[in-house]
């Protein structure tokens, strides 16, 4: 009992340190048990969970985690650790012993580079990659520490870097639409080659570079990854010590495969057909739908509306900016980054790259039709122009192939003529000519009267 | 008289009807599509996506029995016959058709003065009406992955996948409208520009007098004047 007492206290002194009132701390697990799409049961097991492992620090049992960040702009640390006003997604921190980290950890240069070393040797550690990787001119796009000796040349590239990191690794998580695939780095017209880390250690070890087992890798898209989400897959992999359900882009299920649109406030408005075609217009005063302007929540897989933004304070849409589909990831093809699929951002389609030319695929399909059209009308002049238009011309009396091919002809314009129907017709219109009367509706093709 | 007599077994009725399903069908398919792509009036959005989708089942439910009714009903495999024949088979290659290719793509671009003889369908024709079913079919599936009800299950779900996402279906479907209408134009243009006999028998079965063809002797036999000619 009296241990455990101790433990709490020294819990809520932590929490006390970091400016976090319980109640901040149980919003919070409820939150994450909200984002994994556990039930609210599961709440105070959760809170258990975290209470237990930042304990646990004590006994030092905590999961060492190395936090690589590559081409990025730091926005995913910055939101998640927010370093300025720290609050109750920071307690996850708590929850890892963060051995290498470029923003986050105290240390720097030989001494955080050696940590890095031994913790990768010592395994069982969680790798999360934050930005993409450059494999441009030979992967020299981005190098990272090199001491100066050319020995180490190689192991400087961004990629080697994590590639070595994967190597001992229990797990990876991508943080951001970066990491997962590029992400708006790997957009036109950027030379650096820009990749997402599971294409690459796919490809690397597709190409026989090592041979390691590749870790479970989770994608957390969103550019920049939500804190939220990110806290959620960390206690999930480090405390309920599952991996979350993922979809078939590697990103968790439960946060990644709905709608933004389905789960919009400004629905109503699409549904009623109240779009915002301007900005500063009476519409968006209104707060109607951005779908007009180019808003992509139609198309884009994520828990936004739900979970929100800045701890939970607003979103994109509900703050009046059309979704541009940060969300949309494609780990395999850095082609089709959501910069990419989603730009220009005020428009219902993205442009077609053709050979540099980007163009608007409503432009080309426009373009296409009204050429088929001219073509259409042309021609029908020259059907006019060659008497055609009434009937058409003149059938042959024979196939033309056949005139060719007469060995193997299907009926010569002879065989036509002096066929047993083309008689009975001859005698019909005779007996028709003669009783000069004209019949009544009767046919006189072959399958008789009728 | 140049054109072959029109008879109403060249499309008995189940086939009037299931081509004025289709046209109507696709014509709000289409209208509904461009205002889904982009809203250009305010106010319908709702209606138009229910449409849609509701146009959508019509115009596939239609394909199937369009496409069953052709193994039992029988129609006549060329103008100016009245004799039958189980009716997918005048979307195969028949012999009438034989070699006519280069026949029929010549006499469009005027390079043959005369009409090739042939079957109801001549093979520019046979070929694209063999290959709307699938077009359609294809059309309906990527439709699908855009639905929200179907977009996140199995085949829709690795469609989407496969090809980088919602925004590059989006295009696919978009262009595919495209081909409908390229069709459409053609097919409405061909099938008037000689008279509108064709159209008139197609969508009333309005008879019309003309040469006889007999589908035994593969040619054209004598002409027929006791249909009312106008
Ligand atoms: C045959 C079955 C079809 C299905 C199941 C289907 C389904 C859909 C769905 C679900 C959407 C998205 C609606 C939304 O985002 O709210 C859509 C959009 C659209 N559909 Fe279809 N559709 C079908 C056929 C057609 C046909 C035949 C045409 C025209 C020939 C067509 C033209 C369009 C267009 C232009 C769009 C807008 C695309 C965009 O810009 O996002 N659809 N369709
Ligand atoms: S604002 Fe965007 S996500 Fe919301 S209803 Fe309109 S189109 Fe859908
Ligand atoms: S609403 Fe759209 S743009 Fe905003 S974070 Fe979500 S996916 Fe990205």
């Amino acid at each position: 009992m009296a241990t455990e007492v101790t433990c709490a206290t020294s819990f809520e002194t932590m929490l006390e340190q970091r400016g976090v009132t319980r109640r901040d701390f149980m919003k919070l697990c409820a939150g994450v048990a909200a984002t994994l799409g556990l039930s609210q049961a599961m709440v105070p097991q959760i809170a258990y969970a975290i209470e237990d492992s930042v304990i646990g620090k004590e006994t030092g049992k905590l999961t060492p985690v190395i936090w690589l960040e590559l081409a990025s702009c730091t926005g995913c640390t910055e939101s998640f650790a927010q370093a300025n006003n720290p609050d109750a997604a920071t307690v996850v921190l708590e929850l890892i012993s963060l051995n290498y980290s470029e923003t986050l950890s105290a240390g720097a240069g030989h001494s955080l580079e050696l940590a890095k070393e031994q913790t990768i040797e010592a395994g069982g550690y969680l790798l999360l990659v934050e930005g993409a990787l450059m494999e441009g001119w030979d992967g020299n796009a981005l190098r990272i520490g090199w001491d100066g000796t050319p020995e180490t040349f190689e192991q400087a590239k961004g990629t080697k870097i994590v590639e070595h990191a994967a190597s001992n690794a229990a797990a990876i998580v991508c943080t951001g639409s970066c990491a997962s695939d590029g992400g708006w780095q790997a957009a036109h017209p950027n030379p650096g080659g820009a990749i997402g880390v599971q294409a690459y250690l796919e490809k690397a070890k597709a190409n026989g570079e090592f041979d390691f087992d590749i870790p479970p890798i989770i994608n957390i898209p969103c550019c920049p990854s939500n804190p939220e989400h990110v806290v959620a897959v960390l206690v999930d992999v480090l405390l309920l010590d599952t991996v979350p359900e993922l979809n078939e882009v590697n990103a968790p299920k439960f946060m990644f495969s709905q709608l933004i649109h389905d789960n919009c406030p400004r629905r109503g408005h699409f549904e009623n057909g109240e779009f915002v075609y301007k900005f500063g217009s009476e519409e968006e005063k209104k707060g109607y739908c951005l779908y007009a302007v180019g808003c992509k929540g139609p198309q884009t897989k994520s828990d936004c509306p739900k979970v929100r933004w800045n701890r939970g304070l607003n979103w994109c849409v509900e703050a009046g900016a059309p979704c541009i589909g940060c969300a949309t990831i494609n780990p395999m093809k850095s082609d089709y980054n959501w910069v990419e699929l989603n730009a220009p951002f005020l428009s219902r389609f993205k442009t077609l790259n053709i050979n540099g030319l980007h163009v608007d695929p409503t432009h080309v399909a426009f373009g296409v039709g009204g050429l088929a059209v001219a073509a259409l009308v042309a021609h029908g002049f020259g059907m006019k122009l060659t008497g055609r238009t009434k009937g058409g011309a003149p059938f042959e009396t024979e196939r033309k192939w056949d005139t060719k091919h007469p060995e193997k002809a299907l009926c010569t314009a002879d065989a036509a003529k002096t066929c047993a129907t083309a008689q009975h017709l001859e005698q019909a219109a005779e007996k028709d000519a003669k009783s000069s009367a004209k019949s009544s509706k009767k046919s006189s093709a072959k399958g008789g009267d009728k | 008289m140049a054109h072959l007599a029109h008879y109403k077994e060249a499309h008995p009725v189940p086939f009037i009807i299931t081509h004025w399903v289709n046209l109507v069908s696709m014509l709000c398919l289409i209208l509904t599509g461009f205002y889904i792509h982009f809203p250009f009036v305010a106010g319908f959005m709702g209606m138009a996506r229910g449409a849609h989708m509701f146009f959508a089942f019509v115009i596939l439910i239609n394909l199937i029995v369009r496409i069953i009714l052709a193994f039992i009903v029988k129609s006549a495999p060329a103008g100016g016959t009245r004799e039958v024949v189980t009716d997918y088979k005048n979307f195969l290659p028949q012999k009438d058709n034989r070699h006519q290719l280069g026949a029929w793509v010549k006499y469009y671009l005027f390079l043959k003065k005369d009409h090739p003889l042939g079957n109801k369908f001549g093979v520019p024709q046979k070929i694209t009406y063999f290959a709307v079913p699938f077009l359609l079919l294809l059309m309906g599936f990527v439709g699908f992955c855009l639905w929200p009800v179907t977009m996140f299950h199995g085949p829709f779900a690795a469609f989407t996948n496969l090809v980088g996402g919602l925004m590059i279906v989006r295009i696919i479907h978009y262009y595919l409208m495209w081909v409908f209408i390229l069709f459409m134009f053609i097919h409405v243009y061909l099938s008037s520009i000689e008279g509108f006999a064709p159209a008139k028998l197609m969508f009333t079965q309005k008879e019309h007098g003309g040469l006889v063809y007999d589908p035994e002797v593969h040619n054209i036999v004598g002409e027929d004047i006791d249909v009312d000619e106008d």
